[in-house]
């Protein structure tokens, strides 16, 4: 059919001249299928080092979208290229739900480094994501060598992550039907799981692969040879640091890479990764409680990012 | 099919937009609306799958977020309930119809998204049907918006277990009388003046406030004309709770009856305008009427 190509042209990307940055729709194979994603550039020179952002898992990709879009836009107006894009079963992705997995997602960040890096003017590529999409950063940090690498309240052990999935579609049954609750309910989906090798965890299909897939992952152990610079940023609403950030702090410092913790006091840093979106003023509006929090993560990445730049004028490298 | 993503300016803004075309020259454009904080292919790729089951049956969509969501530009912290989001929405429908050369245009939402669906229908004449999915047609009161912010909380599912207390709240919040919400008000029967419109329930959505607006709709249902009645159909599903599209089967039997439901709304009007030019006229295929 004949479409009105120029107007497509015309809405293809914007810019911002205010903020200094323009956005770009592009459209490639990432993964095992098309895609969409958005590369964000600033309007002046850009700096050398780009950044691919790496989404969560489940509908924490949808919760924890608009902090991606934050977090890019802010990078672009301090310099930075970034790239984002919806992983497959994502989105606006061609595959379905069904597909999506750690396998997935990190084939799809090495895809999507592999193309930032074929970016006129980017010599470094670093990746960056919150909870899983965090752990995905660091496995692809640390398979391609990446010199940079920015956590923000990563996924460490994936079993806690699934039981905290696995939880989410037993308390939708509490509040749905008044009724479970127990450890029999876990146990039911995990035999779903093995018997049918898949499970409908609130209106997403876990596969048992991906299930097994994330359950295995343990960050303390699973980065091995990353020595390049790390900003790992713990969500507290005390300002205290879980066990878990520390490890992984503790162990990319004794890989050799220097690393930056940084703590974020927000009161609403329990719900980040959920649904965001709070009734008020009664009923008749609606608060997004994690858009300040999304704001200082994104202000404290750029302050990292910058400071890497200033310290280092020469082209950034991953260590050897 | 083809999929175009785009940036299409709203005053000082840009709204992220999906269009979605067959190969072939479409029936028409589906406008595809979310409610509050959803992106454009809505939860677990709603939107997407719909667009792309769509155009099987040669139907154009275009999926958008709004300002502030997704990749729309702007700051969102606290919006008004439907602020300034009809007037994204028909700037969306209109870049779309430019873009697919169509003046046939069809709008779906759930939850705010329809009333911002019910809205696009009134306003713009070319929007011939609408879907509004689990619509709150209510406008809140006291007792409306208390228990609207407790419905997820761990009292409300401390009374879902209690018979006795449930059997009291529930008596407490259906014995107001209920009045159209503002938007509802201003588009219900302007909406039906030229477009069909399909409001879909689910049985199984246990928010006593959509109990509230099921029994608003009938009300408002036998106040209309016969000619806006006949335009106005009600779909009670078996599938759900539709609130989140949280289980795999809700989300496919959602698709599904949006999709047949516009095929044969489109096909239906193209059939009625060929009898008009001239031509042997057939009856439309079966809606999803009450």
């Amino acid at each position: 059919m004949s479409i009105d190509r120029e107007v497509l042209n015309r809405y293809l990307r914007f810019e911002d001249r205010q903020a200094g940055l323009s956005e770009e729709f592009v459209q490639a194979v990432i993964g095992h299928g098309r895609t969409i994603g958005v590369l964000s550039r600033p309007l002046g020179d850009p700096l050398s080092v780009g950044w691919v952002l790496c989404h969560s898992f489940g509908i924490e990709q949808v919760h924890l979208g608009r902090l991606d879009v934050i977090t890019a836009r802010a990078l672009s107006r301090a310099g930075f290229p970034v790239l984002r894009f919806h992983g497959q079963g994502y989105g606006d992705a061609e595959r379905g739900m069904e597909v999506a997995g750690l396998s997935s997602h990190v084939a799809e960040a090495v895809d999507a480094v592999e193309m930032l890096k074929r970016l006129a003017g980017v010599e470094a590529v670093g990746v960056m994501g919150a909870r899983f999409g965090g752990a995905i950063a660091a496995l692809t940090a640390d398979r391609l060598q990446l010199p940079l690498l920015a956590l923000w309240d990563p996924m460490v052990k994936g079993a806690q992550f699934i039981r905290e999935f696995l939880r989410s579609q037993v308390l939708a049954d509490i509040v749905e039907t008044g009724e479970g609750g127990g450890a029999s309910d876990l146990q039911s989906i995990q035999e779903h799981l093995s018997t049918e090798g898949w499970a409908d965890i609130k209106g997403w299909p876990l596969t048992r692969a991906a299930h097994d897939d994330i359950v295995a992952v343990d960050l303390v152990k699973d980065v091995q040879q990353f020595r390049g610079s790390a900003l790992l940023v713990a969500l507290s609403r005390t300002g205290t640091v879980t066990s878990a950030a520390s490890s992984l702090s503790s162990h990319l410092r004794a890989l050799g890479a220097a690393t930056s913790l940084q703590v974020i006091q927000d009161g609403f840093a329990p719900q980040f990764g959920q649904f965001r979106w709070r009734t008020v003023d009664g009923g008749k509006s609606k608060r997004d409680t994690q858009l300040e929090l999304n704001e200082k993560i994104a202000e404290a990445t750029v302050g990292w990012a910058l400071s890497l730049i200033e310290r280092s004028p020469a082209p950034i490298e991953a260590p050897r | 099919m083809n999929e175009y993503p785009l940036f299409i300016p709203f005053e000082d803004e840009h709204l992220a937009a999906v269009v979605t075309v067959p190969d072939e020259p479409p029936l028409g454009l589906v406008l595809l609306l979310t409610g509050t904080g959803a992106p454009r292919s809505h939860r677990f790729q709603l939107w997407t799958r719909t667009a792309r089951a769509l155009v099987e049956h040669g139907l154009a969509s275009i999926r958008m977020d709004y300002r502030g969501i997704g990749d729309s530009t702007g700051r969102l912290l606290q919006p008004v309930l439907g602020d300034r989001r009809l007037d994204q929405a028909m700037r969306v429908a209109q870049a779309g119809m430019e873009i697919v050369a169509t003046r046939r245009l069809a709008a779906v939402g759930n939850c705010s998204g329809a009333i911002v669906a019910l809205g696009v229908a009134a306003q713009v004449p070319e929007c011939e049907a609408a879907i509004c999915i689990l619509p709150r047609l209510v406008q809140l009161g006291g007792v409306n918006r208390a228990a609207m912010e407790a419905r997820k909380s761990k009292m409300a599912g401390f009374l879902r277990r209690s018979r006795l207390l449930r059997r009291a709240v529930t008596g407490t919040l259906t014995g107001t009388k209920d009045l159209p919400s503002e938007p509802v008000r201003r588009s219900f029967r302007p909406a039906l003046d030229h477009a069909r419109v399909l409001f879909i329930y689910s049985r199984q959505d246990p928010d006593p406030y959509v109990e509230k607006s099921k029994r608003l709709l009938w009300h408002m249902a036998a106040d209309l004309t016969p000619q806006r009645r006949e335009r106005l159909e009600i779909a009670i599903t078996d599938a759900g709770p539709l609130a989140g599209f949280e289980s795999l089967s809700v989300q496919e039997d959602s698709v599904q009856l949006v999709v047949n439901w516009l095929r044969d709304r489109f096909r239906a009007a193209s059939v009625m305008a060929e009898a008009g030019s001239g031509q042997r006229s057939r009856g439309p295929e079966d809606g999803v009427d009450p």
